[in-house]
């Protein structure tokens, strides 16, 4: 039986999508058994990201629907071994699907896979209950400013009256010379607010724009920092202690990572 | 804002407080809350509901319909059904001596200050009501539950009977945790000017985050921080035991000598009884000065610091 686990942020645009792609991918590289769900019904685009677009016959909807097998709408990856994506309808609305019917979709790949990793949309509506309905575990993205910080604590404060408890907070779109000037809040600040534990940060980086365009997601490229970051992501959910990356660049982060993730 | 909503949403760490114009009819008010379920963002899969019905007498056949036709198809449970008396005189008030802010319509305060008060059931088995506590009285029952509601005289009955329990139950226990256990249950009215009801506090452990709200007829501890978003209110004091960088109003009823204080005070709005204040602009930060309390001084908000104010 494997574990399920949504990755949320309540604000758009914050990379949610390139996080699972990344961890996921990262996982299956891991010799993990990982199935991507993209949530996203009417918006998707983790098949885009993974560069499966071109191979979707079947989608999350048709399964619901029982208009086709399970087995049949998941799309194997063709570089990593064990990497599998549920791609979310394009034609349809977020209300195709019931929380009730997610949370027996994600049930099912439970039973198949290590991983299930659900990519949920942006906002707090339907597609936001349906995409955390099946999940054991929730991970939280933020980008370092007030308004996602902001949708970060309400997204968060639903997911505990949701019964979810202990989600994880990544930090992506670091940069470190404007968190030094000031020009940015800082992964302490965050977490200061937040209060949750820190599972990842990562850093903005150019590969990841160009991974996403070419579908290939960071984590294949060796030599991509956030690839790096996302990569350390997954090793601590699969239990690891990894250091943080990019101490000596973000001020002040430390001893603050001490004190909230008891790092020792 | 002197209207009366048909139906109320709360969301609350517990799930969710709904509460029911008693005046609406049940077809109508079905339907509102199917829309309201269709666009809130209020509620979730497997969310608990309490369903407060107000002075509505519904059979269990009629709630048992309510949970399939309009709860079910959301996956929402009902998890107790309560009368309370939201058109009560928080609302009046409200209309009268509120400054008309934004917080929010009197009756979901009072859908609010029924929910304190349910979390006290998990103690005392039902509701209680104050010492001096008026017509407002309330009832609840486990859902599914026994035939027909409790007619009035029979409610007060049960309630002097639970009440007397209640107080024996006290008198064994240790001062702190009768005021921690048995909280606030009436939902009797503050009135502007007058001597300050005795009150009792309600300790709230968690952080209130964005969105949320926590409301309190007595006084109001939070053990843990109000984030930026969330709204604390209560009708004495509130005391924050983390850091406030959310909104906190104390002595919503009118009180103006209730007072806040906060470990780490950085709100975004300070309300006392009417007056609202906020910091002011442009202003850093600064390093962290210790404990802080705010108090009315002459109609307006002056904060200072802890130790000054014995
Ligand atoms: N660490 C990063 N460095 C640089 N660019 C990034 C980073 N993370 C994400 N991006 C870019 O930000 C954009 C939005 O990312 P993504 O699609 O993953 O967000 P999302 O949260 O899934 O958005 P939506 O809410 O629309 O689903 C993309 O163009 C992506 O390439
Ligand atoms: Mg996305």
């Amino acid at each position: 039986m494997g574990e399920s686990l949504v990755i949320t942020s309540g604000k758009g645009g914050v990379g949610k999508t390139t996080a699972t792609a990344n961890i996921g991918a990262a996982l299956a590289m891991m010799n993990q058994k990982v199935v991507l769900v993209d949530a996203d019904i009417g918006l998707r685009n983790l098949d885009v990201v993974m560069g499966l677009e071109n191979r979707i016959v079947y989608d999350l909807v048709d399964v619901v629907e029982g208009f086709c097998k399970l087995k049949q709408a998941l799309i194997k990856d063709k570089r990593v071994e064990g990497l599998y994506l549920l791609p979310a309808a394009q034609t349809r609305e977020k209300t195709a699907v019931t929380p009730e019917q997610m949370k027996n979709l994600v049930g099912q790949l439970k039973e198949e896979f290590d991983y299930v990793i659900v990519d949920c949309p942006a906002g707090i509506e339907q597609g936001f209950r349906n995409a955390v309905a099946g999940a054991d575990r929730a991970i939280v993205i933020t980008t370092p400013d007030v308004s996602s910080v902001r949708d970060a604590d309400r997204v968060i404060g639903l997911l505990e009256s949701a019964g979810f408890e202990g989600p994880l907070l990544v930090v992506n779109r670091i940069k470190p010379k404007m968190v030094d000037r000031g020009d940015m809040m800082d992964i302490g600040d965050i977490l200061d607010v937040l209060a949750i534990d820190l599972i990842g940060v990562v850093p903005e980086d150019e590969t990841i724009l160009v991974s996403t365009n070419r579908g290939e997601p960071a984590v294949f490229n060796g030599s991509s920092r956030a690839g790096q970051a996302f990569r350390n992501i997954a090793r601590r959910l699969r239990g690891e202690e990894v250091p943080f990356m990019n101490l000596a660049e973000v001020q002040g982060l430390w001893g603050r990572l001490r004190k909230f993730v008891g790092l020792e | 804002m002197s209207e009366k909503q048909d139906v109320i949403f709360t969301g609350t760490k517990d799930g969710l407080y709904l509460v029911l114009n008693d005046r609406q009819d049940l077809k109508v008010l079905k339907e509102k809350i199917k829309s309201h379920l269709e666009k809130s963002e209020l509620f979730f899969q497997g969310a608990q509901v309490i369903l407060d019905i107000g002075g509505m007498n519904l059979d269990t056949d009629e709630i048992l319909d309510i949970q399939n036709a309009v709860f079910s198809p959301y996956g929402l449970k009902i998890k107790k059904v309560v009368h309370g008396d939201r058109c009560g005189a928080l609302r009046r008030k409200a209309g009268s001596s509120q400054t008309p802010g934004d917080w929010g319509s009197a009756s979901q305060i009072q859908a609010s200050a029924s929910l304190q008060a349910r979390s006290s059931a998990r103690v005392s088995e039902g509701y209680v009501p104050g010492p001096e506590s008026d017509t407002s009285s309330r009832t609840e029952r486990l859902m599914p539950g026994p035939g027909r509601f409790m007619d009035a005289r029979r409610k007060e009955a049960l309630y002097r009977e639970v009440s007397r329990k209640l107080l024996e139950g006290a008198g064994n226990q240790s001062r702190t945790s009768v005021s921690a256990e048995r909280r606030q249950v009436s939902g009797s009215e503050l009135r502007v000017g007058e001597p300050r009801p005795v009150v009792e506090t309600l300790l709230y452990r968690g952080t209130v985050r964005s969105g949320q709200r926590v409301y309190h007829p007595g006084n109001l501890v939070i053990l843990g921080d109000v984030n930026p978003g969330g709204l604390v209110q209560a009708g004495g004091d509130i005391v924050v035991m983390g850091a406030l960088r959310g909104i906190a109003h104390a002595g919503a009823g009118g009180d103006v000598d209730s007072a806040i204080y906060a470990l780490k005070l950085e709100p975004t709005q300070i309300r006392i009884a009417n007056v609202i204040g906020r910091p002011p602009e442009g202003e850093e930060r600064g390093p962290w000065k210790g404990p802080e309390t705010a108090r009315l001084k002459d109609g307006a908000i002056i904060i200072e610091a802890m130790d000054n104010t014995k």
